[in-house]
């Protein structure tokens, strides 16, 4: 009985005194290495230990592949090391929701990814987060495509939309999830050539190729790192581009004459409020990261393309695209279906 | 008496369960909504340990006498250790924590002296944050130290 | 027979000094990643992602698969000497696992473990070899409703794994369905459940669950009930070991577990803790001594740890012959991959038949690497149970919250290792066991994912659904099954009220 009074005693004592004690920067990390020489010699004395990079996604996803790839060019670029922290859950919100609540100092940046801005609108988030997070950078966009399987009897895009005005609702598309960027961009382009197609959402743009590949959906519109290498081994066949940019001979939406040009987009934002001199400080540190020939190539051999933009350009960008989100989500009644998930 | 209590629980879990399941949309058997698995689900629960539940109230319940043996102070004792190590671990930071509610536990376990448990939480301790941090990269919170 | 020599030339490949020294690394973080709870496979992959860029292309893909099996080796270990998985597929392991280890047969289940792992991973292999063009166009038979078949007639064989009572079994399950239900669901995109608190979005992890309702649970046990000694006693070399008996009533287990792990693995999902319960079913259902299951049954141990090595086998069978990874390390795998180039596919044979078959190569040596590297631990590991339990169990208690909190980087997760222990713990004093729970938890979304998209993929018509071949005959045959468990209290009821 002593003994264990006294435990909860020195407990209690050791508590007290942590309490009144300073409080720290959450997340701060140790790490052996020195940081090298810092590359600006700015006003303010930024950064002298290591930045934490939030990846609202588990390890292994193209996010969190990005992100090592940027933190093994930071130290280069800007003088410190990154400390990757993998929050995953809830399609980003979880690991977004902590990073508000960490200390807006800018030592901690986090993924801005189009789930970022998509997620909002359907307000089931806790904010809305371009309004407390700055951007930073832009620096991978990656194309959508719409697939078919290859025994599917359209060989062109014009046979598919032919078919599917004399058959509304009768093709089947996968894609990424309710309210993700695939089902808005496939809801987009059904609304610019006038069909109606039947939705069948996965967890994942990999569970839609699977369902493609055995024959059980019709179509998957998926980012092309997914389906380029199938296209070109002959397994999946891709009819269009919903960006515009070309790809090998495979014709571009906006060149038949549909207005759809939407991709998925990775970068990197930090708090809003965050000392504008420090904001500018990794401004510069990612423009040089992203326009490093062989931080280019590594990326390239993810499949990822660098499309950078920088702080400024970035904000614009998602402003722009928070907008076009908002019309197609209301407009395919996208948001009417998440919402009618719930009564 | 315990029996009781624990079918009494998953009862009322189940009910709370279906209660908020309920504010779902059902959908239907053609197209299921997001309440359709939860309210299915959550009537069968509530069904299934409402009938246990009854039943153990009547005395007719499964536990011949379980010799539930629970210390109860070193229960109360372990549960505010854990819970202090929850509180703790982010500001102290992991190391002087994990020192802390190791040498609580290992006391509350029952071991004697205090120059083992010292070395063993101490040991332990900077073990595993070497292991998870340096050799895996796993970030664990540093805290006071560093 | 042409495989036959292209596999010897892959053998060619593997024996270079730097592919010999990446299998050997990637096995042991491998092996280390399974131990530790937490610390999940995929991560340790994504953390040497970065470093494999300068690798050549087979070594890292060699280095990454070592990774992928050695951890599948590994997660047994904690399950057996202490109730605690390492790995989400090793959950079983410790229902009786544990249990021989307490009655002094640690060193027997470890072993058995290995060995089992050993011939499943190997066989498993010769199916990839031989049969991996024939076999991925089988897996693409089954979308969305055959998933949704395959996991009812999982809910089904599974349901009464442990405990007496099958009623509780049951509402075990639901409620482990019922935890699955809880978090952001991507296809339906709703929120439910969450009570305004993020991290409840993510929903209940299988991980932190399992550790909190087998781990932390047994550690109350130790800490907080009077312990009867476990006379372990002088361990003697050859008691490390397992009797001739205990082998002999291992082997067909393990190819049972080998089979059904093998199919198994072949489709998405948690393959390797899926296949570790159906084995464990099976074994429980035809064996002559039921009872013995939950008490330290050797089957129990050599089928489920033969079928999770199975599964990771077959995992890449997909992966490599159609580019489509099913498990987050396949997907991994599949980045390896592309980073150097390459794209799996059907062509990856004909293209880079070295990297290939090296690869190939590569996993047969290092299952063998895992053997020779686990047997002889066997009795170390074994002897870490001398430890009295009240040093023992609290620094378990420190892998296990470390563990937690590394998965996710959440304080959240701690939370609910506490809690749901506590829920355990208490729960099991009365007749509920926990492994149903866990199963209900991995079934339940690919219940109502499979049954959503299986709905639509039909047109909203559920006889269709039932109209599909595949679909069809596994709904049927889990029909079938639930009615010939109900038959005998059917028939007995009946019986009664004809004699009154």
């Amino acid at each position: 009985m002593k003994k264990i009074l006294s435990v909860i005693l020195a407990v209690l004592v050791i508590f007290t005194l942590s309490a009144c004690g300073t409080s720290q920067t959450p997340q701060t990390s140790v790490t052996p290495t020195q940081p090298a020489s810092e590359p600006t010699k700015a006003p303010v004395n930024y950064p002298t230990k290591d930045i934490t990079y939030v990846v609202p996604y588990s390890a292994g996803g193209s996010s969190d592949q990005m992100a090592r790839v940027i933190a093994k060019y930071a130290p280069k670029y800007l003088g410190v090391n990154m400390v990757i922290e993998n929050i995953p859950g809830g399609a980003g919100n979880v690991g977004l929701v902590q990073f508000a609540g960490y200390k807006k100092d800018g030592y901690s940046i986090a993924s801005a990814n189009t789930t970022m801005n998509l997620q909002p609108i359907y307000g089931t988030t806790e904010y809305d987060y371009i309004e407390i997070f700055e951007p930073i950078a832009l620096v991978v966009s990656i194309p959508i495509a719409i697939a078919v399987p290859a025994n599917s009897p359209f060989q062109t895009i014009e046979e598919l939309i032919e078919y599917a005005k004399a058959n509304p609702g009768k093709l089947q598309y996968g894609h990424a999830g309710i309210g993700s960027i695939t089902h808005v961009t496939a809801e987009l382009f059904a609304m610019s050539a006038d069909i109606k197609m039947t939705q069948v959402p996965f967890g994942s743009g990999n569970d839609a190729l699977t369902a493609l590949l055995g024959g059980h959906i019709d179509i998957d519109v998926a980012s092309l790192s997914e389906v380029l290498s199938h296209h070109e081994s002959g397994t999946v066949r891709i009819l269009a581009m919903c960006t515009d940019v070309q790809v090998g001979d495979i014709p571009t939406l906006v060149s038949k004459g549909y207005d759809v040009d939407m991709k998925v987009t990775q970068g990197v934002c930090t708090h809003k409020g965050v000392d504008p001199e420090i904001i500018k400080i990794l401004d510069e540190g990612f423009r040089g990261i992203c326009t490093d020939p062989e931080f280019i190539s590594e990326l390239e051999s993810l499949g990822m393309d660098v499309d950078y933009l920088g702080a400024a350009e970035f904000s614009e960008f998602l402003q722009k695209q928070r907008k076009i989100f908002e019309e197609v989500v209301t407009a395919s009644g996208i948001l009417e279906m998440v919402k009618s998930q719930q009564q | 008496m315990g029996e009781k209590i624990a079918n009494g629980f998953l009862f009322a879990l189940s009910t709370v369960y279906l209660i908020f399941a309920r504010q779902l949309a059902f959908g239907s058997l053609s197209y299921p909504k997001g309440g359709f698995i939860p309210q299915i689900t959550g009537w069968a629960a509530v069904i299934i340990s409402g009938y246990l539940f009854v039943k153990s109230l009547l005395g007719k319940g499964d536990s011949k006498d379980v010799k539930v043996q629970i210390d109860w102070k070193r229960f109360a004792a372990l549960m505010f250790s854990i819970v202090v190590y929850i509180v703790l671990l982010k500001p102290v930071g992991y190391i002087v924590s994990t020192v802390l509610v190791l040498f609580a536990v290992l006391k509350i376990g029952g071991v004697k002296g205090w120059k083992i448990p010292c070395v063993i939480s101490l040991c332990t301790s900077v073990f595993f944050y070497l292991v998870f941090k340096i050799a895996l990269s796993v970030p664990l919170p540093a805290g006071i130290i560093g | 027979m042409d495989i036959l020599k292209m596999l010897m030339d892959g053998f060619a490949v593997c024996f270079t000094w730097e592919n010999i020294m990446a299998c050997i690394a990637g096995v042991i973080v491998g092996t280390l990643t399974g131990v530790l709870p937490g610390i999940g496979v995929t991560g340790a992959m994504a953390l040497l992602l970065p470093i494999s860029f300068g690798m050549d292309g087979t070594t890292a893909l060699i280095m990454f698969a070592g990774i992928y099996y050695g951890a599948m080796y590994g997660g047994s270990t904690t399950s057996i000497l202490v109730n605690l998985p390492g790995e989400a597929a090793s959950v079983v392991t410790c229902l009786d696992g544990n249990q021989m280890a307490k009655k002094g047969r640690a060193g027997a289940a470890l072993a058995i473990s290995a060995i089992g792992s050993f011939i499943a991973g190997t066989i498993g292999l010769v199916g990839l070899t031989f049969f991996a063009p024939l076999l991925s166009r089988a897996a693409l038979k089954f979308g969305p409703p055959e998933y949704f078949a395959i996991a009812v007639l999982g809910l089904v064989l599974l349901t009464n794994l442990t405990g007496k009572n099958p009623l509780k079994s049951v509402l075990m399950v639901l409620i482990g369905i019922m935890m699955s239900t809880v978090g952001m669901n991507v296809v339906t995109g709703l929120r439910r459940f969450t009570f305004g608190v993020p991290e409840l979005m993510r929903g209940f992890e299988f991980g932190v669950v399992a550790m909190a309702v087998f781990g932390i649970n047994e550690l109350f046990s130790t800490l907080l009930e009077p312990q009867e000694e476990i006379k372990v006693g002088k361990v003697r070399f050859r008691e490390l070991y397992p009797t001739k008996e205990e082998l002999r009533r291992s082997i067909p287990p393990i190819l049972r577990g080998t089979l059904i792990g093998f199919f198994i693995g072949l489709m998405p999902g948690p393959a390797g803790t899926l296949s570790s319960f159906a084995s464990y079913s099976v074994e429980k259902k035809i064996s002559k001594h039921p009872e013995e299951f939950g008490h330290g049954a050797v089957e129990g141990v050599a089928g489920p740890e033969a079928a999770n090595n199975a599964a990771s086998s077959a995992t890449m069978i997909p992966l490599l012959s159609l580019g489509l990874p099913f498990a987050p390390p396949a997907a991994l795998l599949l980045t390896g991959f592309i980073v150097h180039g390459v794209t799996p596919g059907p062509t990856l044979i004909t293209r880079h038949p070295d990297m290939f078959w090296g690869l190939v190569a590569s996993m047969y040596i290092g299952n063998v690497f895992l053997l020779i590297l686990n047997l002889p631990f066997v009795g170390v590991f074994a002897s870490m149970l001398k430890t009295p339990a009240n040093i023992l169990m609290p620094i378990v208690m420190v892998i296990t919250f470390t563990g937690a909190y590394a998965t996710n980087n959440s304080i959240f997760d701690l939370v609910l290792l506490l809690i749901l222990g506590v829920f355990a713990y208490f729960i099991s004093k009365f007749g509920y066991s926990m492994a149903p729970l866990a199963v209900g938890l991995v079934l339940g979304s690919t219940i109502e994912t499979g049954l959503v998209q299986g709905l639509i993929i039909c047109n909203g018509n559920f006889l269709e659904l039932m109209s599909r071949p595949i679909a069809g005959s596994i709904l049927a045959f889990a029909i079938v099954l639930v009615l010939i468990t109900f038959a005998k209290p059917i028939k007995r009821i009946l019986m009664h009220s004809k004699e009154s």
